[in-house]
């Protein structure tokens, strides 16, 4: 693998951003930059593991849709032994695009150009009048390009084209937990209802992973129309009760969680009794199934575009009580301040199918391009991304406020109590969250070979933090 | 009255063709109402052309090949809404922090192609129109244009107007040229 | 076999994917049956027998995957082309 080696002005840029962070800073241009843009494709994208689908969109042998790992396309296919596999969309012939349709099933694809054909794992089989025109070919030498790894956690399709990369496992670290806790707990498991909607937006991707790594503090404002119609039943102030958790490798999430579950509001995230009754406490640790339990909303982001929201929700405030929405959204680089939302609501395999539709209608009319609290987002996202690509943002070397939770008088307490791995503050008003994931986002940009692993690690004492600075 | 037949038979052929002609005259002038509430952003009177029962849906979109059909989802959808649904998101885009549509867009929308047709149910018409809607926002020259063919059901209402009992919006788009879907089609 | 010597029966099914679409039909003939496979694109078509369906049964994929490495159809020289359309 060869990464382009940075220009001047981005080394700079990042060089800056380290020491930026230690202070809650962050540099403005780095959300629409067509170099530092460039540079992610093959730094943060070519490295990291992408979430390509989940296994319930490809059940069957021969089922495959088309995904993007940043900018580039893959075929995710489940081949004939039922392996999935993840195969760049380009013919080794001319380079053309071998797979079309979105969606489908197929044993061999078929070059539309030639005809150069492959088995569904991506092995060249053949073309036409295959002993006439190629009758020296080492087939062998010439099937589609496949990942360098494919895995799954889950059901959720990772992949990463670096061979260096880390396992699955070991990159998500104690990530891996917290989705244990959410999607271990029903033994059938998670499916994916329909296709992904998807929308484009004039903002940066960043902005995406950034809200969902631990911004409760917007829902104050940003989304106060909600609070004020009934949709969410957690009133807001309450609601930014809870923790937020940096779990390491630029991996965070944020939980809306009651003292005890005796507290009243939503448990469990709000699933109804006939899904609670089907968690099983054995599929999970005891210090699991207790944040689980007394959970009412949780949000996170998988480093570097995967994010996920669980929360009960209405849109009928008057007539239906909350259902537990469960989406996962992906934030794709589509060019510099340009981003593709792709969404998709997940139930559990066992959910009933009344049940199934009232939680898609809750999930589409709040978190969708047409969504409630979603269709705000964008007007900031837009927002920042014009301003960050001005002159000014350059020139004057704008730097943004990602500072609460520093300083003497902190607005959250790290909690060292906290049960699971990685670390936890408390309330909710901080930022150690996103400052964690442009500190990952940070590893990836500057570093030629691939980043060592970072665990969250707890925060220095005031006192010995004054004593580092002046030594 | 002609004793002849054949003069009964295109008396009646002409009364029906001005029946019909009439019928899409008057869909055509509810259609073009309707644009101009939504165009003009008066949503709460949009409401009330909307039949209590409606179905409100705008399925999601993919690529397929040409024999496997449109592409249309049957479990996907952008909108999935009936009156109560659209009541929320019209109380919402009311208050004052409903920041999707405030400033407001500028929208244009341009119905055409319009046919209509006698439904199984008396009092009700199938109606297909194409949209095509015209967006600005803000203080930037772009704009999004978003294109689609809508399928209605119209039903005549006791007052003698017309309302809407069922729309399913098909877009042109798989990936929506939009970067959000804070308005209505 | 000449045109008349066999007749379809029942309905038509349609097989497709965006690189191959086929039309699958039961024929009759004045002493049997088979099953007539019909690939419109290339202009392939051929009668199969149940003892040759059942041989196709206990096919994997990767004797497929042989069959089309002539990926637009039979080479000249080697099998005999079936009937074209």
């Amino acid at each position: 693998m060869r990464l382009s080696p940075l220009d001047h002005e981005t080394a700079q840029c990042l060089n800056g951003m380290a020491a930026g962070l230690e202070e809650g800073l962050v540099a403005a241009r780095i959300f629409n930059d067509e170099r530092i843009h460039r540079a992610e494709l093959e730094r943060v994208f070519g490295r990291a593991w992408t979430f390509m689908a989940h296994e319930s969109e490809i059940p069957a042998p021969g089922d495959y849709v088309l995904r993007y790992i940043g900018t580039d396309p893959f075929i995710v296919v489940r081949d004939e032994g039922g392996t999935v596999r993840v195969l760049f969309d380009a013919c080794r012939h001319r380079g053309a695009q071998v797979c079309r349709a979105e969606r489908g099933n197929a044993s061999h694809f078929r070059c539309s150009y030639h005809g150069w054909t492959y088995k569904n794992t991506g092995e060249m089989i053949g073309a036409p009048s295959f002993r006439d025109a190629y009758p020296n070919l080492d087939r062998s030498r010439w099937g589609l390009i496949a990942a360098a790894k494919v895995d799954q956690v889950h059901g959720f399709i990772f992949a990463t084209l670096d061979p260096d990369a880390p396992d699955l496992d070991d990159y998500l670290g104690g990530m891996r937990w917290y989705l244990d806790l959410m999607f271990a707990i029903n033994r059938s498991g998670l499916e994916v209802v329909g296709e992904p909607q998807r929308w484009n937006m004039r903002s940066d991707w960043k902005s995406g992973a950034d809200n969902f790594s631990g911004d409760d503090y917007h829902t104050l404002f940003l989304h106060k129309s909600m609070g004020e119609i009934g949709a969410i039943p957690i009133d807001a102030r309450a609601n930014m009760t809870g923790y937020h958790i940096q779990a390491g490798n630029g991996h965070c999430l944020s939980f809306s969680i009651a003292e005890s579950a005796e507290d009243g509001g939503p448990t469990f995230w709000g699933f109804p009794a006939g899904i609670v009754e089907t968690f099983d406490a054995s599929a999970v640790s005891p210090k699991q199934f207790d944040i689980a339990r007394r959970s009412r909303v949780a949000v996170g982001n998988i480093f570097p575009n995967l994010s996920f929201l669980l929360s009960p929700l209405t849109v009928k405030p008057r007539t239906v009580e909350p259902v537990t929405v469960f989406t996962i959204r992906q934030w794709q680089p589509r060019g510099p301040g340009r981003t593709e939302a792709w969404v998709w609501f997940l139930t559990w395999k066992d959910a009933p199918q009344a049940d199934r539709a009232k939680v898609y209608q809750a999930g589409i009319g709040t978190f969708s391009a047409g969504g409630i609290f979603e269709q705000d987002d964008a007007e900031p996202w837009q927002s920042i991304a014009r301003g960050a690509r001005s002159t000014v943002a350059r020139t004057h070397d704008l730097q943004l406020n990602y500072q609460m939770g520093l300083g003497a008088s902190p607005s959250a307490r790290f909690e060292p109590e906290w049960p699971g791995p990685g670390v936890a503050f408390r309330p909710r008003y901080e930022e150690g969250v996103q400052r964690a994931l442009y500190r990952r986002w940070l590893d990836y940009m500057e570093s030629e070979v691939y980043p060592a692993p970072r665990p969250a690690s707890p925060p220095l004492a005031a006192e010995a933090r004054t004593a580092r600075a002046h030594a | 009255m002609s004793s002849n037949p054949e003069r009964s038979q295109g008396h009646l052929e002409s009364e029906q063709a001005l029946a019909g002609l009439i019928r899409d005259r008057e869909v055509e002038r509810f259609l073009v109402y309707e644009c101009e509430l939504l165009d003009d952003n008066r949503l709460v009177e949009w409401l009330k052309v909307l039949e209590p029962d409606i179905s409100y849906r705008a399925p999601v979109r993919i690529t397929r090949e040409r024999t496997g059909g449109p592409g249309f989802s049957e479990t996907s959808w952008h909108f999935l809404e009936d009156h109560e649904s659209l009541t929320t998101r019209v109380l919402r885009l009311e208050t004052e922090y409903a920041w999707a549509e405030d400033p407001p867009s500028r929208t244009r929308r341009f119905v055409s192609n319009i046919r209509a047709a006698q439904a199984e149910i008396a009092n009700e018409l199938a109606v297909t129109s194409n949209l095509l809607l015209y967006r600005g926002r803000m203080d930037g020259p772009e704009a999004q244009l978003l294109s689609c063919e809508r399928h209605d059901r119209l039903r005549c209402r006791e007052s003698g107007e017309w309302g809407l009992a069922e729309r399913r919006i098909l877009f042109d788009h798989t990936s929506l040229p939009t970067h959000n879907l804070a308005v209505f089609l | 076999m000449p045109e008349s010597a066999h007749r379809p029966v029942g309905e038509e099914i349609q097989i497709g994917n965006e690189f191959a679409v086929v039309r699958v039909r039961k024929v009759v003939t004045r002493n049997g049956e088979r099953l007539e496979i019909i690939a419109s694109r290339l202009g392939y078509s051929i009668l199969l027998d149940p003892l040759e369906l059942e041989a196709l049964s206990w096919q994997t994929h990767d004797s497929f995957s042989r069959l089309l490495s002539s990926s637009g159809g039979p080479d000249h020289d080697e099998d005999a082309p079936g009937d074209r359309e």
